[in-house]
């Protein structure tokens, strides 16, 4: 799958009315996210909102001190970090390995009830599933506790939602279940771009399933899934706010294995209403993803040139 | 062809409609020229003043001297558009002749009031005066987002200033400027246990005696109830919180409290270290181990009285003010009773919570004291604000037009009754339900209430907000979980103080008990 190359000099005119449909979504994109840029410089001012953005006294780096001086500092780090990681790597193998056996069935029936049942999960919102899960997980009422913990271990009364161990494994787990349908459609899409004629020598050639799966769909694959976890790499200091706050129903004694930055930053700030803080920490996470993407994007390009972002 | 023509320009023209189109409440009734408010010739704003400034009371204001000016109000509460426009007119009729003004009122449900109050502050837009709300003063003065009102006050609003004490202007003032009008409310707390009238005739507790029952005392009665139900958890929680205030003033934000509000100490301490904590938890997690808290309690988002409408718990842990049973049963579905467990007390907090300020982007704050002061002053601005339009809204019992009642053929919901939310609730009239002498029950609680030594001081947090931002965090993790017995005092209480030190509560303290004998020695 070689890119196409691109002709260095080309005619404006005759693509003059493509020029001019970009011309609206550009002036979209400016105005929307290239000079609320600006903004940025609230992380650095202790904002004040009669004095404006620029009139605000300056503040240095005092903003982002909160951040990194606390006890807690690493620990929202490293569970960001890590959480992420495992989301993402996970994430890719899951949606692969599922996209590759949608693409292997005969049935289309079977095909498009699996596509349509897989990603329901991306669709119900956040929120709904924090009380599913507290629907299979409270302490009383929860089914885990009462068909399963009970009657077949003996264990009374276990509380989910007072003991870290198991949050760790559930968190990556309610992730993969609610986003790996999403991914699992992009490269299913993927998938139906190779050109069947491939499969179909293979076939002749005395390809085993196996055989076919290896040296035709993953590497048609690849270019897809670079792409995907590169720019999940852009967001690796970010975190769906819902799925570390509201399903482990904001309990304190979880905070341990559920804290990320924006968590840390919502609970530290909420009554301070303090716009620098907040925004340092954005400023932050924007950075951190910055570096990675260009990091990974370089390591990409030393790999497989053709792959990489840009 | 010309069908398929059709059809995308009639969809582009509605979107562009659509988008146009701006409903606003608010821009109808009014037809003045807001732009110019000109301000009088004595106005704050020219600071140092080489002309004697005036107090002016209410009936001098020289109306014709005024320029025209919409007053923008904003506060929390519900109701029709058509009924929120109406009550605009009708005290627009009043503001016109005592003011030359005429008021928009906008209000938002209390649910996103905090979120749009915001929105309103950041855009700039044209606001006068307005409820906090939750969002501390001291975030809107230190954002710069109110303005000092203590010469407004002395010029516009004397007899709103004669009516409130000294010591509840004390508890609005920072630096020496006054910036909040406190409203008229319960400006204290009582501690207590609030549950179910009729299961607790059926235990056979006595819950009339007039004076503070032991936590032992209610330890025997969760037991009891236990028993004749053991479906239902006797303590239950109010979203998360099984103790959402307890007996100690927070100084604005619990790092750092003085513990006894009915003595006299002046020391400030980390409450998560004292006795009265551990104690308190511990009775707590004593409570949870026999099973008389509904588990996962820290982590449920109902409030107290759905679940006690549901017939889940039995009654919980509350602060109350005057008339609280009643309030509260009503959302409860069942009739409510309460016993006491600490006396009323007032803390800073309890009076400047409910205020009202003055935006700093008002254009004419002249005008905004002046109408706070008749709204504070005069019944029938108050009436209007509080209880909607006689007749529409509202209709008399009887004749003697003392206890009002909702009118024929109106919804409560036309324009929606928070009396608490208004400046002077004290100068309404009586709600059919109510006790007939519930204001003065509420004089009687706020000035029989306990002042704490710290009354009147607000602490100044904008030296340590790195450390308060960790803080929140290590309290967020323990406090509720540790008040509702779900872990184990001894060995977490001590990792939770632990973490507060390494996060720097002592500094917090620290400056906190500076600025607080600063202030004790300027008084």
């Amino acid at each position: 799958m070689k890119k196409m190359q691109t002709r260095k000099k080309k005619k404006v005119k005759p693509y003059l009315p493509l020029f001019l449909m970009m011309v609206p979504g550009m002036l979209y994109l400016l105005i929307n996210n290239y000079l609320p840029m600006a903004g940025l410089i609230i992380a650095f001012k202790q904002y004040n909102f009669r004095d404006g953005i620029f009139g605000s006294k300056f503040a240095g780096f005092s903003n982002f001190e909160y951040l990194f001086k606390s006890s807690d500092a690493f620990i929202i780090t490293r569970n960001t970090l890590l959480y992420n990681l495992a989301f993402i790597v996970l994430n890719a193998i899951l949606a692969v390995t599922i996209s590759i056996v949608l693409y292997e069935l005969k049935s289309r029936m079977a095909k498009k009830i699996y596509q349509t049942v897989i990603l329901i999960p991306y669709m119900i919102s956040i929120i709904i599933v924090s009380y599913l899960v507290y629907g299979f997980l409270a302490t009383d009422i929860g089914f885990v506790n009462t068909h399963v913990l009970e009657p077949v271990f003996g264990i009374k009364s276990y509380s989910w939602y007072s003991t870290k161990t198991a949050w760790p494994f559930l968190l990556v787990f309610i992730y993969l279940w609610k986003n790996s349908g999403y991914s699992t459609i992009v490269y299913y899409s993927t998938l139906m771009g190779i050109d069947p004629g491939y499969f179909e020598a293979a076939v002749v050639d005395g390809a085993t399933r196996w055989q076919r799966i290896r040296y035709i769909t993953l590497p048609g694959l690849k270019s897809t899934v670079i792409t995907l976890v590169l720019m999940a790499f852009g967001k690796i200091f970010y975190s769906d706010f819902g799925l570390f706050y509201q399903v482990p129903m904001n309990s304190g004694p979880l905070y341990d294995v559920t804290n990320t930055v924006d968590t840390y930053v919502y609970r530290g700030l909420m009554q301070l209403n303090n716009i620098g803080m907040s925004s340092a920490a954005g400023f932050y996470q924007s950075c951190v993803g910055f570096v990675l993407v260009l990091t990974a994007n370089l390591i990409v390009k030393r790999i497989s040139e053709e792959d990489a972002l840009f | 062809m010309k069908k398929r023509k059709l059809l995308p320009i009639l969809l582009a023209l509605s979107l562009i409609a659509v988008g146009c189109g701006k409903n606003s409440a608010a821009d109808v009734n009014v037809s003045t020229d807001s732009s110019e408010a000109v301000r009088q010739e004595e106005t704050e704003d020219d600071g140092e003043d080489t002309v004697e400034k005036t107090p002016v009371s209410a009936e001098d204001i020289d109306v014709s001297k005024l320029e025209p000016y919409v007053i923008n109000i904003f506060r929390p509460g519900t109701g029709t558009t058509e009924d929120i426009e109406a009550v605009n007119a009708a005290l627009s009729e009043l503001t016109l002749r005592d003011m030359n003004a005429t008021v928009n009122i906008q209000m938002v449900s209390m649910g996103t009031y905090v979120q749009q109050l915001n929105l309103l502050l950041t855009s700039g837009e044209d606001l006068d005066l307005f409820y906090p709300s939750s969002i501390s003063p001291n975030v809107l003065i230190s954002n710069g987002q109110i303005i000092p009102i203590t010469d407004l006050l002395d010029q516009y609003g004397k007899e709103t200033k004669a009516a409130i004490s000294d010591a509840d202007w004390g508890t609005c003032t920072l630096d020496g400027e006054i910036y909040l009008i406190p409203c008229n409310e319960d400006k204290a707390i009582n501690i207590g246990f609030e549950m179910r009238k009729d299961i607790a005739d059926e235990i056979g507790f006595d819950y009339t005696q007039d004076r503070d029952y032991t936590l032992d005392e209610l330890y025997d009665l969760f037991v009891a109830v236990k028993e004749a139900h053991p479906e239902m958890y006797p303590v239950g929680a109010n979203m998360g919180d099984t103790w959402s205030r307890l007996e100690v003033d927070t100084l604005s934000d619990n790092l750092g409290v003085i513990v006894n509000p009915y003595g006299t100490s002046t020391t400030i301490e980390n409450l998560y270290e004292t006795d009265f904590f551990k104690e308190r938890v511990a009775y707590m997690y004593k409570l949870a181990q026999e099973g008389l808290i509904i588990p996962d309690a820290s982590t449920n988002t109902e409030s107290r009285e759905s679940l006690i409408k549901s017939g889940k718990i039995f009654g919980g842990f509350a602060h109350m003010k005057p008339g609280f049973a009643e309030e509260k049963g009503r959302s409860a579905g069942y009739e409510l009773v309460t016993v006491q467990i600490a006396p009323a007390f007032s803390t800073t907090e309890h009076v400047s919570q409910g205020g009202y300020a003055i935006s700093a982007s008002s254009k004419d704050p002249a005008r905004a004291m002046m109408f706070a002061n008749k709204a504070y002053t005069d019944p029938e601005y108050a009436n209007l604000l509080v209880n909607g339009i006689e007749g529409i809204h509202y209709q008399f019992t009887d004749d003697s037009k003392t206890v009002i009642e909702l009118a024929d053929g109106a919804d409560a919901s036309d324009y929606s009754r928070s009396p608490f939310l208004h400046l002077n609730q004290g100068i309404t009239y009586i709600w059919d339900g109510d006790p007939i002498d519930l204001w003065e029950q509420f004089e009687k609680y706020n000035s029989t209430a306990t002042a704490s030594p710290a009354k009147g001081f607000t602490f100044d947090n904008s030296g340590v907000l790195n450390e308060i931002t960790a803080c929140n965090n290590v309290v967020g993790k323990y406090r509720q979980a540790l008040l509702a017995g779900s872990m184990e005092p001894e060995e977490n209480i001590a990792k939770f103080n632990e973490e507060l030190k390494a996060n720097g509560i002592d500094s917090i303290i620290a400056e906190k008990q500076k600025q607080f004998d600063e202030w004790l020695a300027a008084r």
